[in-house]
């Protein structure tokens, strides 16, 4: 049994919830079974693969591919000449999308190096190679632009389409723009003691690196369904958007998400599933596309690069008085998740210093002619914490305090709200949240003490070559999108006693299959071990927006709680007529329906096989629902301890203390797991992941030669501590945990920096290089 | 990947005669560490591959009286494990350990490493102090170079087309020597180096009697800092300021490019703190 403490009062006590059972696919994943896309071979399947720009930005004035439909085997070449153009967004968003209709099949125009020119189908990979090297393509240059800031002086205009929607500004290449003012930020700064009067921050692209790049398999079954085994975060999403854009009927689409070798955001967006299912469609046979590193690198998604300005003002005392953010995005070609990125730099930051006077956030996502970015673990929040998290910790060295005083005086806490929430939503307004649960207070308390601070800090402890510095920050994110995201679920008896579940949410590596089936056990009162899943199928289980947003817990898990509600009415209303008695004297314990009074009892496999076969026959089964107008935000408090090689400038962390609040927790390994994999994919965003392009466009490092990610050898000590709250909007007090902790690495590093030699670092990756270069010009003696 | 034609050899002997057969159409397989990527991203040209993986006489790590022969086909794994090199050459175990991951060490040879002559070749920076001897053998029998003649530029060596390195001669440390390697790379494995750089050093009575300076990836091929070097040798009294400003002649002897991996510059400021470092690890520094 496992309990949630709150002030020292045991307020909830679980069965299946807080424990760590076996994961669902563990056993199969393990031994190898196979799961995943790529593991089904079907006869007759064609393989595809798309032909790209090698221009940064140019007309097609013609495609000759005469040469290549010659070649023996290859059997279809699709480009904009032969497939329908209608203007869609490949992000797998809610409908209606809030990202611009901006992008087609194919174009007459291609606008990155890395972007579709035309795709070719044929009987193997090296015969399609062949087809593309014999495809002649006549090309028209423009002029480009890479910087979004020149890109906003409108010189070179990268989307000047009659057809296409949801664009701020084409003349100026402006996807999405925002202003919003809550007070008077310029009077409140002036009127400030402190000021921080204007730092700019910068962050780079990079890239999700799932070990399975982007993969589909599409066929027609046996009554003419197009199938498309695909994997993706967003199944339902990938059925409305492939209906509307090949116009072929959404009855007649079925997709299928099997297991998933990673996805972090990538895989939220329609990327080749159209390509593989109209080649079906023409070709009547199995079609399989699988992008290479190389292309996953250049042509898929990439976190926005971003540049960041930020003024603060505070009273003597500490108080902040007024915070100024101005975001600009990169979002390159394209303007998948632009808006809401956008936003979210804004909404996931600003709330958590919410007694501010005045708040304004003002952004812009620019398209350039650059590989496109999308959505990535953190979604926008990511790049806002380390440009605001590197502020504040700018004020409390100019006010000389320690920083985290600072943040004490002015962090949210339980109760309370921010205008912001209202403010700035999903690319439009949002909704007022109230936070009901926070123990960030604590949180940083407790990792304070784990990493030693008054140890460690201001004492720039030196060791040869190495001088040593600790740092911090803190940050939230959110539970789901609210009044956005719904998630379904279904649930039945069986004749031996056991449930199936049914849900459309995907799991991606996650484990929610394992986590949602812990809180149907935990509702029902059935073992864990009784349950069986089915997922991410959009023909056989019930709607779901998919993997994206920290949501399954919270919304999938708020429909499951549901379901397991009814299921269980349900199943005590059929056992009171058989027991003859009042359902409220019935509970569901150890596999039977047992009578609190008299402690007779039924079994759930008698009820099953009678409900099926001698009395009352019927299925008993339940369904439902849940959306949120809440969407309750975890919260963090990251600290990490580093060594600074001022010969060398390399950064080496020594050890990382993240303390989460995420609500109760359902799955402790799991939860665990998700924050050290954050926290794992933060440090490389902080330390050595970065793309780089020459000045024509062209991605410089694309393959795991040249991108550094860390290995494990290069991974500290990294301690994950979890003070548990309850949530009263969640199911069994239950928050998110997917996201939040990529947001500390990159500040908590470069706060380190500043303790240990006092130099910010403003630009990340902070590569050796750059640190080193810094150190020399702070004039500090190596 | 392009198709070729693949032969597997099972003595020196046939790989040579294949080898005058093909001329500078082909290549050899030894580990593959490095040919199979080039290979799957068509960057050979050559139609031939030479299998010599299973050629005895170029294996093993053998002592000979004062001296260390170690086979062109042995891994950098072997060489970690190997007794006789940690008594009697530990410098070339220090520098296997940084060589990409335990998959690459299982397989990439020290032949391969020398023979692809790659300035940031992790193996070949403590060669060079170890004044490494090459055992060649072609059509025309067998010679040995020193490694300082043997690397010309970035992949070019003086290797004749139907010639193999078959072993690298080394002298048996004696006990007054003491060496270390630095490397620095973008992360702690699976990286190039961005430079590198190792010192061996005999000390006699307290004095530096020789020292042997060599740096990788700041200069096409590796190369020694022998001015560096000339400057140290017989000094007595080892203070940093003095030592930083010795360290610092080294930018003369380098001459290195930007890539991804780091700037013309950054190479050069930093070769002067390894080099710097390297001897803070091997003498008493004060101040």
């Amino acid at each position: 049994m496992s309990k949630v403490i709150k002030e020292e009062k045991i307020i909830k006590e679980f069965n299946t919830v807080g424990k760590n059972v076996e994961k669902y696919d563990g056993l199969p994943l393990v031994t190898g079974q196979p799961l995943f896309t790529d593991d089904i071979f079907l006869p007759n399947m064609l393989y595809a693969k798309i032909m790209t720009s090698p221009y940064p930005h140019a007309e097609i004035v013609e495609i000759d591919e005469s040469e290549a439909l010659k070649i023996p085997g290859v059997r279809i070449v699709l480009s904009y000449k032969n497939t329908p153009r209608i203007a869609h967004t490949t992000a797998g968003q809610g409908y209606p999308e809030p990202s611009p209709y901006d992008h087609f099949m194919f174009d007459k125009k291609v606008r990155f190096i890395g972007d579709r020119v035309c795709a070719v189908g044929g009987d193997s990979i090296e015969i399609v190679e062949e087809a593309i090297s014999k495809i002649k393509v006549t090309y028209k240059e423009l002029p480009y632009v890479l910087d979004p800031e020149e890109a906003m002086k409108g010189e070179v205009i990268i989307h000047d389409e009659d057809d296409i929607s949801g664009v701020y500004d084409k003349n100026r290449n402006i996807i999405s723009h925002v202003e919003i003012p809550i007070g008077d930020v310029e009077n409140e700064l002036k009127e400030s003691f402190y000021k921080i009067e204007e730092e700019i921050y910068f962050t780079q692209p990079v890239q999700h690196t799932p070990i399975e790049t982007h993969i589909s398999i599409t066929y027609f079954d046996e009554y003419g369904n197009l199938i498309v085994r695909s994997s993706t975060q967003v199944p339902f999403h990938i059925r409305r958007i492939l209906s509307k854009i090949l116009e072929f009927p959404m009855k007649k689409i079925r997709v299928i998400k099997p297991r998933i070798g990673g996805g972090f955001g990538v895989k939220q967006e329609l990327l080749i599933e159209d390509i593989c299912s109209l080649m079906t469609i023409r070709t009547k046979r199995p079609v399989r596309m699988e992008l290479t590193r190389k292309e996953e690198f250049i042509s898929s998604r990439l976190r926005h690069p971003s540049k960041i300005w930020i003024r603060l003002g505070a009273d003597r005392d500490g108080k902040l008085n007024a915070i100024d953010m101005r975001v600009l995005l990169n979002n390159g070609a394209y303007g998948t998740h632009g808006p809401t990125v956008l936003f979210n730099s804004g909404s996931k930051t600003l709330p958590l210093y919410n007694k501010v006077k005045a708040v304004r956030f003002i952004g812009d996502a620019v398209y350039t002619n650059l590989p496109v970015s999308g959505a990535f673990r953190g979604y926008g929040a990511t790049n806002g914490y380390f440009a605001l998290e590197s502020a504040m910790d700018d004020l409390a060295n100019l006010m000389g305090i320690d920083p985290i005083e600072l943040r004490k005086i002015n962090h949210i806490s339980e109760g309370e709200t921010s205008p912001i929430f209202e403010k700035l939503g999903e690319g439009k307004e949002g909704i007022t949240q109230y936070i009901e649960s926070s123990a960030l207070s604590k949180c940083i308390e407790i990792g304070k003490k784990e990493i030693e601070w008054e140890k460690w800090r201001g004492k720039r402890v030196r060791n040869g070559n190495l001088v040593r510095g600790v740092g911090m920050a803190i940050m939230m994110q959110g539970s789901g999108i609210p009044l956005v995201d719904m998630a379904g679920a279904r649930a039945k008896l069986n004749d031996d006693g056991t449930l199936h579940l049914f849900i459309g949410a995907t799991d991606i590596g996650t484990g929610s299959d394992t986590i949602l089936a812990q809180i149907l056990s935990e509702e029902v009162g059935i073992p864990y071990e009784d349950i069986k899943v089915y997922s991410s199928d959009s023909d056989f289980t019930p709607f779901d927006t998919g993997a994206y947003a920290s949501s399954t817990t919270y919304v999938t898990g708020g429909a499951v709680k549901k379901v397991g509600n009814e299921i269980k009415r349900k199943i005590i209303s059929y056992a009171s007529k058989l027991m003859n008695e009042n359902p409220e004297n019935l509970i569901i314990k150890e596999r039977s329906v047992v009578n609190i009074i008299t402690g007779e009892k039924i079994s759930l496999r008698e009820i099953g096989e009678r409900s099926f076969y001698d009395f009352e026959q019927e299925q008993i089964e339940a369904s439902a629902s849940f959306i949120s107008p809440k969407s309750p935000p975890p919260f963090a408090a990251h600290f990490v301890l580093i060594d600074l090689d001022l010969e060398t400038g390399k950064i080496i962390p020594i050890k990382y203390v993240a303390v989460n609040d995420i609500g109760v927790i359902i799955h402790p390994n799991l939860a665990k797991g998700q924050a050290i994999g954050s926290i794992v994919q933060g440090l490389g965003f902080a330390l050595t992941e970065e793309l780089i392009y020459s000045k024509r466009g062209v991605m410089l490092n694309p393959s795991f030669l040249d991108y550094k990610l860390l290995t494990s050898v290069d991974i500290p000590e990294i301690n994950v501590k979890f003070i548990e709250t309850y949530d009263p909007t969640g199911p069994f007090g239950a928050k998110s945990v997917a996201e939040i902790n990529i947001n500390g690495p990159a500040p908590a590093i470069r706060n380190a920096v500043l303790d240990a030699v006092g130099i910010k670092l403003n630009s990340l990756p902070m590569t050796p290089e750059k640190v080193f270069k810094a150190i020399l010009n702070s004039g500090i003696k190596i | 990947m392009r198709e070729f034609e693949y032969y597997k050899v099972k003595n020196l002997k046939e790989a040579i005669n294949l080898s005058k057969k093909f001329g500078k159409n082909k290549r050899f397989l030894a580990g593959g560490t490095d040919l199979i990527v080039r290979l799957k991203d068509n960057l050979i040209k050559e139609e031939n591959i030479i299998d010599i993986k299973n050629i005895e006489e170029l294996k093993g790590i053998k002592e000979v009286e004062d001296e260390i022969h170690i086979g062109s086909l042995v891994t950098f794994s072997e060489i970690i494990e190997s007794d006789i090199l940690k008594k009697y050459s530990p410098l070339i175990v220090e520098a296997s350990k940084k060589v990409g991951s335990p998959q690459i060490r299982n397989k990439g040879t020290i032949g391969g490493n020398i023979c692809n002559a790659s300035p940031a070749g992790d193996s070949i920076p403590p060669l060079f102090c170890e004044d490494a001897k090459f055992f060649l053998e072609s059509t025309n029998g067998s010679r040995i170079v020193n490694i300082e003649d043997f690397f010309k530029g970035p992949g070019k060596t003086i290797l004749k087309e139907d010639e193999i390195l078959v072993k690298i001669i080394l002298k048996k440390w004696k006990e007054n020597e003491f060496g270390f390697f630095n490397k620095l790379g973008q992360r702690n494995a699976l990286t190039i180096a961005i430079a590198s750089s190792c010192i061996k050093i005999k000390k006699s009575d307290g004095k530096i009697e020789d020292i042997k300076i060599s740096l990788g990836s700041v200069s096409p091929t590796v190369i020694r800092a022998k001015k560096v070097e000339n400057i140290l040798r017989g000094l007595k009294e080892y203070k940093k300021d003095e030592i930083i400003k010795i360290c610092d002649e080294v930018k003369e002897e380098i001459d290195p490019i930007t890539d991804v991996r780091g700037s013309r510059e950054y190479r050069i400021e930093v070769s002067k703190y390894l080099v710097f470092e390297a001897l803070n690890n091997l003498l008493n520094i004060r101040g």
